[in-house]
């Protein structure tokens, strides 16, 4: 054995070096420093990315994320990991084109394997309509110089051979939106990368400490309660997704968010096959296939409200009915695991990002269905946020006051069923 | 299967329901921009018991359910007509049947 890996063993760090151990629980965060600069409530990858971006770009690092869980446990460690910037508003393209052009460089930035992979992204088109919003999402990508350019059946059939193109199928394809830098990556380790370069500049990270209050004088956030006590904060950043609703509550604060379930599951893993990302929205379905071979599927959320993570039957059968019809060959493949997670629905299928009526309290919500591929944009541009308490001129449109003045991003044509 | 209990179609599968949107009271035509706006976009968004409509679509038939939106089950299941009749609430559905202020979603006072 080369003496080089005999040493790396020994140091035990793998390629996935996770943070060291988090005292668990504590009684008060810090161990009895009572104040913090900042404040982050949830430890899934934004708040983790936005503590990052918060100690690297404004030099703060007098920071606590507060996690009621494990991190990246919640959406961050659930999602379908597409990442992409094809999207229908030219303020929705601006803000996921940078964050794909982050996402890009992230690997090398915070020294973890996200196994970024480049894939390709097609978005189905089977009807007149679904060609028409494709037409308007390319125009609209190009002009802001997002690659993403309209295909139809006979190149479909070279960027991904295994789709059933016959005319005679029930549903024909009959175009298709592709997104060349459409990628998908290593969930989990974009939390734990942001955790572990954070940590590195100073951070507090602590899970299993879950916020059960905010402190809220003269209109002015003043810090939050935990079982352990108080911890005040100069300012606090909330980026708890499913959960928003309940802990902007918490702060006085009223949103435009519904909690609904979004389910995926997992084939057993195959052989490498399948190198696109597709997406049909007349179908409710899109697949992908991960690095260790599972095909990941996934459709539209939920049709009701719900606090569960619970998975359903219902979403399984339909899954796999309209999945046949775009790859009939999978009809012996077997579903390994099916789970669900909690998306913060906003009515525009945009986020709610930024400044609120509470002076120095700071959200970062609404990612629905959608958020996975905004985690370094979303993190960067509230750190720049919240470390100046204005709201940054990229997240200007995404504004909770955009409600009250009918202003809204309407991105259902393209993040409804294509995450 | 989740099974959703009618009187008028008796045990039915959830497949046959079609999700209509929480149960709101309607501005004013008159009245301003933010009450507009939180009617249209604020929700309350509670893991709590909620009113919801709910079509039956083989019958073409609206329910108005109470719905807890923490353990997803159905508590009540009345025809919307009924409903909005007045004819079937009792004391404890409150919010919807008093004339109470603005667009605050429907939530019973306690369950
Ligand atoms: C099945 C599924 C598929 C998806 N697919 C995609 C996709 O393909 N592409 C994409 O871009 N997005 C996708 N998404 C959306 C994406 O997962 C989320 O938008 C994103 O991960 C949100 O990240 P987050 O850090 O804000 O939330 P989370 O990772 O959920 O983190 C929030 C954290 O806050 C914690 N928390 C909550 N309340 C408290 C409290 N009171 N005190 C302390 N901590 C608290 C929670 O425990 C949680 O860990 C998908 C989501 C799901 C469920």
């Amino acid at each position: 054995m080369p003496f080089s890996l005999l040493r790396l063993g020994l140091r035990g760090e793998g390629a996935f070096p996770l943070p060291p151990p988090l005292p668990l629980p504590l009684p008060l965060p810090g161990g009895g420093r009572k104040r913090r600069k900042v404040v982050v409530v949830g430890g899934g990858g934004h708040g983790l990315a936005a503590a990052y971006y918060l100690a690297r770009d404004h030099g703060i690092t007098d920071v606590a994320v507060l996690e009621k869980g494990y991190i990246g446990g919640g959406n961050t460690g659930r999602n379908t990991t597409i990442i992409r910037a094809n999207y229908l508003t030219p303020e929705g393209v601006l803000f996921y084109k940078e964050s794909l052009r982050l996402f890009e460089d992230l690997d090398r930035e915070l020294g973890v394997n996200l196994m970024y992979s480049r894939r390709g992204h097609l978005t189905l088109a089977h009807t007149d309509a679904a060609l028409r919003t494709a037409r308007w999402r390319a125009g609209v990508n190009q002009f802001l110089g997002v690659d993403s350019r309209l295909v139809y059946p006979k190149e479909i059939a070279r960027l991904c051979p295994q789709l059933n193109l016959s005319p005679g199928a029930r549903y024909p394809i009959l175009g298709a939106l592709y997104h060349p830098p459409g990628a998908i990556a290593r969930h989990d380790a974009v939390a734990w990368g942001y955790a572990k370069a954070a940590r590195a500049l100073g951070v507090e990270i602590y899970s299993d400490t879950a916020v059960t209050g905010v402190v809220v004088e003269g209109g002015e956030a003043k810090g939050v309660r935990t079982a352990g006590g108080v911890l005040e904060a100069e300012k606090v950043l909330q980026a708890t997704a499913g959960l928003s609703s309940q802990t902007a509550a918490m702060a006085g604060l009223r949103l435009p968010i519904t909690t609904v379930p979004l389910q995926a599951c997992v084939s057993e893993p195959l052989k490498p096959f399948l190198d696109a990302i597709v997406v049909s929205g007349s179908l409710h379905t899109y697949v992908s296939q991960s690095a260790r071979g599972e095909l990941v599927m996934g459709g539209s959320a939920d049709p009701a409200p719900l606090y569960s993570t619970r998975p359903t039957l219902e979403f399984k059968e339909s899954l796999a009915a309209n999945l046949l019809e775009l790859f009939p060959f999978i009809g012996g493949v077997k579903v390994l695991r099916q789970w669900a997670g909690m998306a913060d629905m906003t009515p525009d299928f945009s986020p709610v990002m930024g400044v609120t009526p509470v002076r120095n309290y700071f959200i970062d919500s609404g990612w629905g269905t959608w958020g996975f591929k905004a985690t370094p944009a979303a993190g960067k541009y509230m750190a720049q946020c919240v470390a100046s308490g204005e709201q940054p001129e990229l997240l200007r449109p995404f504004a909770l006051s955009r409600f009250g003045e009918f202003n809204l991003v309407g991105e259902r044509g393209a993040a409804s069923v294509g995450h | 299967m989740k099974i959703i209990h009618t009187r008028e179609h008796g045990a039915r599968n959830i497949a046959e329901f079609v999700y209509g949107g929480v149960v709101l009271r309607e501005p004013a035509a008159d009245a301003g921009d933010a009450e507009w706006a939180d009617y249209l976009f604020i929700r309350e968004n509670k893991a709590a018991p909620c009113w919801e409509l709910w079509l039956h679509s083989p019958s073409g038939m609206w329910y108005a359910v109470l719905r807890d939106a923490g353990s997803d089950e159905f508590l009540r299941v009345v025809l919307a007509r009924e409903f909005f009749a007045g004819g079937v609430l009792t004391d404890d559905d409150a919010g919807l049947s008093s004339s109470s202020s603005s667009s605050q979603e429907s939530t019973p006072s306690q369950s």
